[in-house]
């Protein structure tokens, strides 16, 4: 069983959370998503500086950053 | 992984009324269409207008006042940024200094007013002293400098970052308070009425707040990545966001189709309303008033002692004056 560190920054507000993921397959977006309780429709999602979808794969270290979409001003 | 809906290439949004994903590059120009189209919809300007486009330092009036400076040319617009300080501690200078180096990018003429400069107290206190929620009191104070700046500067329009989904929840909210009169000025477009009001313009009107983020993360905008402290994140603005975004992933499109229907019936049924409606000059600052005081003058003179509307247009006349604006 792999373990992964994940780095988690949700704006606004810079809440930032580290999230560890145990799997054996890749982790993706959505895994975190999950993780950490939001949906897919109600967020954007950078990943190494690139807006990505929820099917982008997360690799061990990353810094996801989660844009909530309906409190950000 | 999910591909462009368009060229095959990786996509980075999902549009799900659309029911396509897109790229980077296909989405900007999705997003550009969109704001053109609404603006063509609704006949939101026209050739050679002077427009003041009010930028918060949120992501969506900095994704519109970009946008609206790519097409500024085709128009033959004049654009000016107004920003106004509204005195909330670390949030209004967090909010001036994304504004300062926003319109460093756009290369469009900014104004900032700051209200404590003119009243001597911020959107806080003025609230406190009278009693009424803040953001009520903000919402009034940012009206009311908005048209004053506007008047004065001459403007044809003042450009709102308004989007979609901020205009559904007040359409909603005022529906449950049957508060016709406040709903029938939902529309993408009002008019102005002679020295005294300058029309508004709303072409994010069939903009999502999603894809207006979207758009500013990737054109990497300056935007506020923080809250106002005075939002409450758990209103009923919040509770109908959800509600709405919940509506739109099950009945797909049905955001856009209710809003076009709302500007349909408005039409239809409450045009009378708003032509019925009477409004004057305010006997203080002589600027739109429904009684012979207007909102901002009734407020300032209760809290102050003193009406300050005219305080406020004279501030802005030396401004412009010594800016050479």
């Amino acid at each position: 069983m792999r373990i992964m560190r994940v780095k988690v920054v949700i704006y606004p507000g810079e809440r930032m959370r580290e999230v560890m993921v145990e799997g054996k397959e890749s982790i993706r977006v959505s895994d975190i998503l999950r993780r950490v309780g939001l949906d897919e429709f109600g967020v954007i999602v950078r990943l190494r500086g690139k807006v990505v979808m929820e099917d982008e794969v997360v690799r061990d270290g990353d810094v996801v950053e989660i844009y909530e979409v309906m409190s950000s001003g | 992984m999910g591909k462009c809906s368009i060229c095959g290439s990786r996509a980075v949004i999902r549009i799900p009324y659309a029911r396509i994903n897109l790229c980077e590059k296909h989405f900007i120009e999705y997003y550009e269409r969109r704001i053109e189209r609404t603006i063509a919809r609704y006949n939101l300007v026209s050739k050679g207008m002077k427009v003041v486009i009010a930028v918060s330092g949120g992501k969506d009036s900095a994704s519109l006042a970009y946008v609206f400076n790519k097409i500024a040319s085709k128009y033959d617009l004049k654009l000016v940024i107004l920003h106004i300080d509204l005195g909330i501690s670390d949030y209004s200078i967090k909010a001036k200094e994304v504004v300062k180096e926003f319109s460093k990018i756009v290369k469009i003429p900014t104004v900032i007013i700051s209200i404590k400069e003119i009243l001597g107290l911020g959107i806080p206190e003025l609230a406190k002293l009278s009693r009424r929620p803040t953001c009520s009191v903000c919402g009034l104070a940012k009206r009311y400098v908005m048209n004053a700046f506007a008047i004065e500067i001459e403007a044809d329009a003042v450009c709102t970052g308004h989007n979609m989904d901020d205009i559904m929840v007040n359409i909603i909210k005022e529906f449950l308070n049957q508060n016709f009169e406040s709903m029938v000025k939902l529309v993408p477009k009002t008019p102005s009425q002679n020295g005294i009001a300058v029309g508004r313009i709303r072409p994010l009107y069939e903009t999502t707040e999603r894809e207006n983020l979207a758009y500013a993360l990737i054109s990497n905008l300056p935007f506020l990545k923080t809250t106002c402290p005075y939002m409450n994140v758990e209103g009923i603005d919040t509770d109908l966001k959800k509600y709405l975004h919940h509506l739109d992933s099950k009945y797909s499109g049905i955001r856009v189709s209710f809003i076009r229907r709302f500007i349909s019936n408005v039409e239809k049924y409450w045009r009378r309303v708003i032509e019925k409606r009477e409004v004057g000059k305010c006997r203080y600052c002589g600027l739109i008033s429904q009684g012979d005081t207007c909102s901002f003058c009734s407020l300032t003179k209760r809290v102050l002692g003193e009406p300050a509307g005219l305080k406020v247009r004279e501030y802005i006349r030396n401004y412009l004056r010594s800016h050479n604006i």
